[in-house]
């Protein structure tokens, strides 16, 4: 596990597991960590940032994940200076970025629209920041040819972007972005406007431009797949504020909160009463009366010695058991329940199942009929104690 | 039924159409005919207009202060547009959005007699020089004059049409051109600017097309030096009853507007259309 679980998961320490991270590192020049400490945002008397605090590795791929309204892109401004925080500081490599403007920060920005120059060239597009610097003409065309020939742009240089295809674009605002060689890549959702085979070929592209130059990305997504596919490093956003950071195997499998859980896999929860912990695990009592142990590295940080807690579990961690077998043992849960739903997942099934007080998905090699009563079982050590859904873990 | 559907716009449309090609191609047809046949048939009216030295004096005139007042509003109007744009939320720019609307509403006599009384020995403009000591300065009959009131006509209709094409910039571009390291001032110049370019060229050349035509305002606001080409074409039907004059110099007019406009738009507006 390269992630390094934190007590209440809102600052993420990660190693970088990455080549381009281990290059830089490797340098022996001080990190460039980007460190947003106590960031806290309103417009219009509304805050819409409570205290983000987000520690970004050098040469990490750092994903801010989530819904809409939860203040990733505001993180994502502020860190390119197009928005002053209320209160706060974003450090780069230990120099404080606060008060600058964005054209002193030397970030690349890739925006959600491109926000490609019209009336210039693919090929003056990706100058523009190299004339800014008033860099020598032959010198500037060497670096233009070189990074659109990382993103393959070399046949477009002389079209305008209007007669290039959204993929072509993004590839534009991505050379125009990188061609300064800046310290810092920001990118806000990229791949939004783009078609979802389109989006798996860029995906690639990205890690693969992310290994080569070795520079810290910085993205923002809604979506979950695209954050596990693209990141080293994932942090999900609510509500204004950090719910977890780590890796996406971290989070994936140590989920801090149910709303991490449900976030990053589409979790079932029941609530529980934990009634002890001790060194063989947490022992908890279910709503109807059940009661069971969950290992102890199954336990979110955060959750109390006893009281109101949930156990979260995934459709994919479960299976279904056959009549005559439904009492499989000790170190399992079971839940029986009516088929409410049956989709296919191409090679499963998902059902989902009503039993009662507790609905529950799960996976399930063969269909069953709607109405029909299925006994499904989760192992205890693919189960997690988190916190009861406002507590926040 | 397809048939009816595809007829259905251009019969809609036929009665409007018709209209306005008439009201277009009949009189400019009337007015070619009488140019070359009255009093007599043949070219002598242009000969006349071309050779008249109180026409080419008309008409350098006609030029020049259109040129000032369109320069006028491009200096004046341009920021105002800008700022329409930027800060239209601003209780300032509503008032001034207001102002404008309401000045474009209001008759071209009614503007040029109150700047008639404005500039006048009994105004406002000049009881104030007075008092500074400044004497009594004659401000009317004389071109600037004549180029305040122009400005003053033009200036509503240049910045709300410059307004309504700089609000479909995207600002969000100037944003990214600072965020790639440029200054404010270099991003406006080197993004703002260009896609602005189509908008200042229209206002300014239709505003200008607007100004060759001027009747009023130099009648009122000029002396003889401000005589311009339209006076010449009012004067020509009311004291001599020439019509066939008339009708040569509001034809030649006409082309020389056209081909003005040509020109600029050829020069200003390389390549623009292909903005996407």
């Amino acid at each position: 596990m390269p992630g390094v679980r934190t007590p209440n998961g809102r600052v993420a320490e990660l190693e970088p597991a990455m080549a381009g991270a281990a290059k830089a590192t490797a340098s022996g020049r001080a990190a460039r960590d980007l460190v947003v400490s106590n960031v806290r945002k309103a417009f219009d008397r509304t805050e819409v940032l409570h205290g983000v605090d987000l520690h970004v590795p050098e040469g990490a791929f750092a994903t801010m994940l989530g819904p809409s309204g939860s203040g990733k892109t505001t993180v994502l401004r502020i860190v390119a200076g197009f928005e002053r925080p209320d209160a706060g500081t974003v450090t780069l490599g230990g120099k404080d970025l606060t008060a600058l403007a964005p054209r002193a920060r030397g970030l690349g920005m890739v925006f959600q629209s491109y926000a490609l120059f019209p009336h210039l060239t693919v090929e003056d597009n990706i100058a523009y920041p190299l004339r800014v610097r008033r860099m020598k003409a032959a010198e500037r065309r060497r670096r233009v040819a070189e990074y659109a020939g990382r993103v393959q742009l070399e046949p477009y240089l002389g079209r305008y972007p209007h007669e290039l295809s959204g993929g072509q674009q993004q590839r534009v605002a991505l050379a125009r972005a990188l061609v300064f060689e800046p310290r810092l890549l920001l990118l806000d959702e990229p791949l939004g406007a783009l078609d979802k085979r389109l989006r798996t070929d860029i995906q690639e592209q990205l890690k693969e431009l992310h290994r080569e130059i070795g520079i810290t990305f910085i993205h923002v997504t809604h979506d979950q797949a695209e954050a596990f596919a693209l990141s080293t490093l994932v942090v999900i956003m609510r509500d204004g504020g950090v719910e977890q950071a780590g890796a996406p195997e971290q989070l994936f499998h140590e989920p801090a909160t149910l709303f991490v859980a449900d976030f990053v896999g589409g979790a079932n929860a029941v609530p529980a009463t934990l009634l002890e912990r001790g060194v063989h695990g947490a022992h908890l009592q279910l709503h109807d009366g059940r009661r069971l142990r969950v290992p102890p590295a199954q336990v979110a940080p955060g959750v109390g010695a006893s009281g109101d807690v949930t156990l979260v579990f995934r459709p994919d961690a479960g299976t279904t058991l056959a009549s005559g077998d439904e009492h499989p043992g000790d170190d399992v849960l079971t839940l029986a329940g009516t088929v409410r739903d049956v989709t296919y997942l191409g090679g499963k099934y998902e059902l989902s199942l009503d039993g009662g007080g507790a609905r529950a998905r799960v996976h399930s090699g063969a269909a069953a009929a709607i109405g029909a009563t299925v006994h499904a079982c989760w192992a205890l050590d693919c189960c997690r104690v988190v916190g009861q859904p406002d507590g926040g873990g | 039924m397809r048939r009816r559907v595809d007829w259905l716009p251009l019969l809609a449309g036929l009665p409007g159409c018709a209209v306005l090609l008439g009201l277009f191609l009949l009189p400019v047809g009337f007015l070619i005919a009488r140019s070359v046949t009255d009093p007599k048939l043949g070219l002598s009216n242009y000969h006349t207009i071309i050779t008249s030295p109180a026409y080419g004096h008309a008409a350098w005139t006609t030029l020049w202060l259109s040129g000032a007042a369109v320069l006028g509003c491009v200096l004046l109007g341009t920021p105002v547009a800008y700022a329409l744009v930027r800060a239209g939320d601003h209780p300032v720019m509503r008032v001034v959005m207001a102002v404008l609307i309401l000045s474009f509403l209001t008759s071209s006599l009614v503007r040029a007699y109150a700047w008639f009384l404005m500039l006048g020995t009994q105004g406002p403009v000049v009881a104030v020089t007075n008092a500074l000591g400044l004497g009594k300065p004659q401000l009317l009959f004389n071109s600037f004059a004549v180029i305040v009131g122009m400005v003053h006509y033009l200036l509503p209709i240049y910045t709300l049409m410059l307004y309504g094409s700089l609000r479909s910039i995207r600002y969000e571009l100037v944003t990214a051109a600072e965020g790639l390291g440029a200054k404010h001032a270099y991003a406006l110049r080197t993004v703002f600017l260009p896609l602005a370019r189509p908008g200042l060229v229209n206002g300014g050349s239709l505003v200008f097309v607007i100004a060759l035509g001027f009747f009023v305002t130099p009648a009122l606001l000029g002396g003889a030096q401000q005589t311009m080409l339209s006076q010449l074409i009012a004067q020509a039907v009311q004291q001599f009853g020439d019509f066939g004059a008339a009708a040569a110099t509001g034809f030649l007019l006409l082309v020389a507007s056209l081909a003005l406009l040509a020109a600029v738009r050829r020069v200003l507006l390389p390549k623009s259309a292909r903005y996407g």
